[in-house]
């Protein structure tokens, strides 16, 4: 593994549950993955695999109840997150770590201005009088494209697209060392969307910023990260780096991914999806949760799931094939 | 925003126009002759015709809704037929009574009533919140002239230490402004918790969460502006129902305002003082509404920039551009 | 099978889930317990209560409450357990009919308001403006007092009263939802006006029309109890809830018992309603349905 201290964020064995009255939802089960200073780690997965749990998980924003961080560790810069007090989570959110919602349209205050939500969150961190921070706040404004006199307007002035960029300033106002962004451009139509996609890798370059970028698109990933981590079920099935998972794909579940996307390069005459649907996160199977879809099952994978398996550097793979 | 006071302002007197013949119909229909009843059983029919003619209820509909509206506009509600006094002094001698009553009355609910709820949404299910809302539904459930009779029965007849009627101190303010607000503390709890857990829900309060935000501020500022939204329309209608539990608790506790003044005039059908002070009442209320409705586009942007169309418009065009 | 089934399976098994989760609500149930006591009580008060309402004995007048009569007797000597048991009739009958109808008219001109805005919204709003700007009980009590005692008359008198509170809140909720992306999604398929209202945006603001409803047939009691409290409304010697309270006020300091149990009516058979629309409300709210 690489020199500790350019580990930015190390997660082990997070466990994330929903305790709800019908039943235990076994949301996020025993991620572990590392991410360096700078480095962009795509998080990719159906709806439903507990990307967004995991994510809200770095934030400590589970809402409790229903949901519980069961174990696990999360450090950041050195600090393990799940210990964090209180007053200690108020300087880490937004500062330290920022997150990105998949929905614009409801994640912004809508009886607050703009500006006063860029500058609420420089306010919060940085020591500045109102009047540098609202400086600051529409400097933000015109970095993501939005002309600062805008700044007094509501967010329901704005389009789609433009309040996603105003999160996107919020996020970045503290210039946080690590952004989470959940599937940022999923509610946005496709030019908006490359838009956006194009403003978050220059932010990313300019500010040395390093991301999670949970998507469902694969296309997204090879745009903008440098790692990929497969969620299936809670879990990470495979990471690695790009060619790691893009050319040398291992994980039947991966390769299920890359049969559902239809190329120009190859010439393939029929898609090979992969067969039936995700599992009930109230009500997993036994043994590997894939098990029931997979197309190289072996008996023991319906009552032993696999340990995660480095088969080369950097490169872990969970499944009894490769095991 | 100008433009939309003024023009609220100016819908405010159709309204009131509104009220007066919605009062002076459902008067002009109510059974008995005023004539008859001032000159009691002994007058003669001719002598009852002849008041008819002078009171001018021989007139049409028409032209007896025009008289009284002209009376009304010069601030004359005509005259008691029970007394002979000018409505528009009786009624000033007793509203003021009644007014605080129900001002004090409202004061008292959104003073409990809000905090009350923002505590029972932000400890959504511990015992302060069940035992806050099991107060707030006996308030509802109980009619006031009842809760009224029942605080009479412990504290001036078993415990004897409150005043039982009348109104001549402070401490005889106690038990009307409990029974008249009870109903209107329990609703403003019970709105003010849901739309707070309601709001707690909003994505932007994750967002705010997300930036480091206390707490204390996601509630008190992010969250209760925006739940305060559809609260602040209902504390009118509270000041309404208050006006109301003024009437009929007036009647319980003996207070000579403008309730018991009225519903004793119904009794004895004495129209002008019904009508005058239904109107009076209705302008009070249509003046506080609209400060209500002023206060709404204030808090709720999204309600301000409804009355700025055109601009917006032009913004949105920009934008898409 | 045919697309009509499947919506109303759909349908059914919504109903079905709305019941499922009021099940588990303890309190809703009590309510409705209570609720459905009360009106088998009044359904069968000619069977169940021990005397005629209206039986005068006045050899045992005032009679603190025994075995022989619960709740005691009033100044005539009536039984008040079977005058309370009577009264049920009249404040369920009151409550539901005048509540119900003056609800109805007020979603409609509240949806119509809100949705189309402009001329319909002036015109609706600034009548619904009119009945407000006269506080419920007020208008209540000018409309009893101009249509004559009598329970016909004071049921419309508490509808014709209930119907600007309906228009506003469903006018403020349309409003709301109106803006919304799923409303907009509709109107861009080309779904027509009326589909949007009752198909799109009804469902959408149940919950408020829900809790007002079930607030409202408890207020639309009370409101009939107060206008025969101030004998207005039920005249004597129907035995309404709120005329026996304003006919034993009188007695306040000696027979106690005569003012506490037809209050105690009222408050049960209103606190059965709350407790029910209550938990209704909650299993309605689609936004817990996570």
């Amino acid at each position: 593994m690489n020199d500790k201290s350019n580990t930015l964020l190390f997660v082990r064995d997070l466990t994330i549950y929903y305790i709800t009255d019908d039943g235990v939802v076994k949301a996020v089960n025993g991620i572990s993955f590392d991410l360096e200073r700078g480095e962009t780690l795509g998080l990719v997965g159906e709806t439903g695999a507990g990307k967004t749990t995991a994510a809200l998980g770095l934030m400590r924003l589970i809402p409790d109840p229903p949901g519980k961080i069961i174990s696990g560790e999360i450090v950041v810069n050195g600090k393990n997150i799940l210990q964090a007090t209180k007053h200690e989570l108020h300087g880490y959110r937004g500062k330290e770590v920022s997150m990105i919602f998949q929905d614009p349209m409801t994640a912004l205050n809508p009886i607050l201005t703009v500006g006063d939500q860029i500058a609420e969150v420089i306010r919060l961190h940085e020591k500045m009088s109102k009047e540098q921070a609202y400086k600051k706040a529409s400097d933000m404004l015109e970095l993501v494209g939005i002309p600062s006199e805008r700044m007094s307007e509501y967010p329901h002035q704005f389009s789609g697209g433009m309040k996603q960029r105003v999160v996107i300033a919020i996020a970045l106002a503290c210039n946080p060392q690590l952004l989470i962004a959940d599937e940022p451009t999923t509610a946005l139509d496709v030019t908006i969307q490359a838009q956006v996609l194009a403003l978050m890798r220059e932010l990313r370059q300019k500010y040395d910023t390093s991301m999670i970028m949970i998507t469902h698109d694969l296309g997204v990933v090879t745009e903008i990260c440098d790692k990929v981590a497969i969620m299936y079920a809670g879990q990470i099935v495979e990471s690695g780096n790009l060619e790691d998972i893009y050319e040398n794909t291992k994980h039947p579940y991966t390769k299920g991914l890359f049969g559902s996307l239809p190329s120009l390069s190859s010439k393939v005459n029929r898609l090979s999806p992969i067969h039936g649907l995700m599992p009930d996160p109230a009500n997993l199977p036994d043994g590997c949760a894939f098990h029931p879809r997979c197309p190289n099952k072996m008996p023991e994978c319906e009552t032993r799931c696999s340990v995660n398996t480095e088969i080369e550097s950097g490169h872990f793979v969970r499944c009894l094939l490769y095991e | 925003m100008l433009k939309f006071v003024i023009k609220r302002i100016l819908v405010t007197i159709p309204v009131l126009l509104g009220v007066t013949l919605l009062i002076f119909t459902m008067m002009y229909f109510t059974n008995g002759d005023p004539a008859r009843l001032i000159l009691g059983d002994e007058a003669t029919e001719i002598e009852v015709e002849v008041l008819r003619e002078d009171l001018g209820l021989n007139d049409s509909f028409l032209e007896q809704y025009t008289n009284y509206l002209i009376g009304v506009i010069k601030g004359n509600l005509g005259t008691s037929y029970v007394t002979g006094i000018p409505v528009s002094v009786e009624i000033m001698d007793r509203i003021g009574i009644t007014i605080r009553l129900a001002t004090l009355s409202t004061l008292f609910a959104v003073v409990i009533g809000i905090p009350a709820g923002i505590i029972s949404a932000v400890k959504q299910y511990s015992a302060v919140d069940n035992i806050t809302m099991i107060l707030a539904l006996l308030g509802i459930t109980m009619p006031n002239f009842w809760l009224a009779l029942m605080l009479v029965l412990f504290f001036s007849v078993f415990l004897n230490i409150l005043p039982a009627s009348g109104l001549y101190g402070p401490l005889y303010y106690i038990m009307p402004v409990i029974s008249i607000s009870a109903v209107s503390i329990a609703t403003i709890a019970r709105m003010t918790r849901s739309s707070m857990l309601e709001v707690i829900r909003q994505d932007y309060i994750r967002t705010s969460r997300a930036k480091g935000q206390t707490e204390f501020i996601i509630i008190f500022k992010h969250a209760l502006k925006n739940a305060l939204i559809p609260i602040i329309t209902v504390i009118g209608i509270q000041f309404a129902i208050s006006l109301g539990g003024a009437v009929v608790n007036e009647q319980v506790f003996a207070i000579p305002g403008l309730g018991k003044f009225m519903v004793d005039a119904i009794k004895a059908r004495n129209y002008p003082v019904v009508q005058g002070g239904v109107l009076v009442i209705a302008i009070m209320f249509s003046i506080l509404n609209l400060l209500i409705d002023l206060l709404y586009a204030f808090v709720d942007p999204r309600i301000k920039t409804q009355y700025q169309k055109s601009s917006k418009k032009l913004k949105i065009a920009k934008e898409e551009g | 099978m045919s697309n009509k089934n499947k919506k109303e399976a759909a349908k059914q098994s919504q109903l079905h889930e709305v019941w499922r989760r009021l099940k588990k609500n303890r309190l809703a149930i009590f309510g409705l317990c209570v609720l459905l006591l009360i009106i088998l009580l009044a359904l069968t008060a000619d069977i169940i209560s021990p005397y005629p309402y209206d039986y005068q004995d006045y050899s045992a007048a005032k009679e603190f409450p025994s075995f022989k009569h619960l709740f005691g007797t009033d100044n005539y000597g009536r039984d008040i357990l079977s005058r309370v048991i009577y009264g049920a009739r009249i404040s369920l009958q009151i409550g539901f009919i005048s509540l119900s109808t003056g609800a109805l008219a007020g979603c409609i001109l509240g949806a119509i308001a809100g949705y189309f805005g402009g001329a319909f919204d002036t015109v609706i709003m600034r009548f619904t403006d009119i009945l407000m700007s006269i506080p419920k009980t007020i208008l209540a009590i000018a409309i009893a007092t101009t249509l004559g005692p009598g329970l016909t008359n004071a049921m419309i008198a508490v509808s014709i009263s209930s119907i600007p509170n309906f228009a506003r809140v469903v006018r403020a909720s349309t409003l709301t939802v109106k803006d919304q992306e799923f409303v907009e999604a509709a109107v861009s398929i080309g779904a027509g006006n009326f589909r949007i209202i009752f198909r799109h945006i009804f469902p959408n603001i149940l919950a408020p029309i829900i809790v007002q409803a079930t607030l409202g047939v408890g207020t639309a009691i009370i409101l009939a109890a107060s206008l025969s409290f101030l004998g207005l409304g039920i005249e004597p010697p129907t035995p309404e809830w709120g005329a026996m309270l304003s006919a034993a006020r009188a007695f306040i300091r000696d027979e106690w018992y005569m003012v506490m149990f037809p209050g105690l009516a009222i408050m049960l058979t209103v606190l059965g309603l709350n407790l029910f629309g209550d938990g209704l409300r909650d299993a309605l709210d689609p936004k817990l349905k996570t």
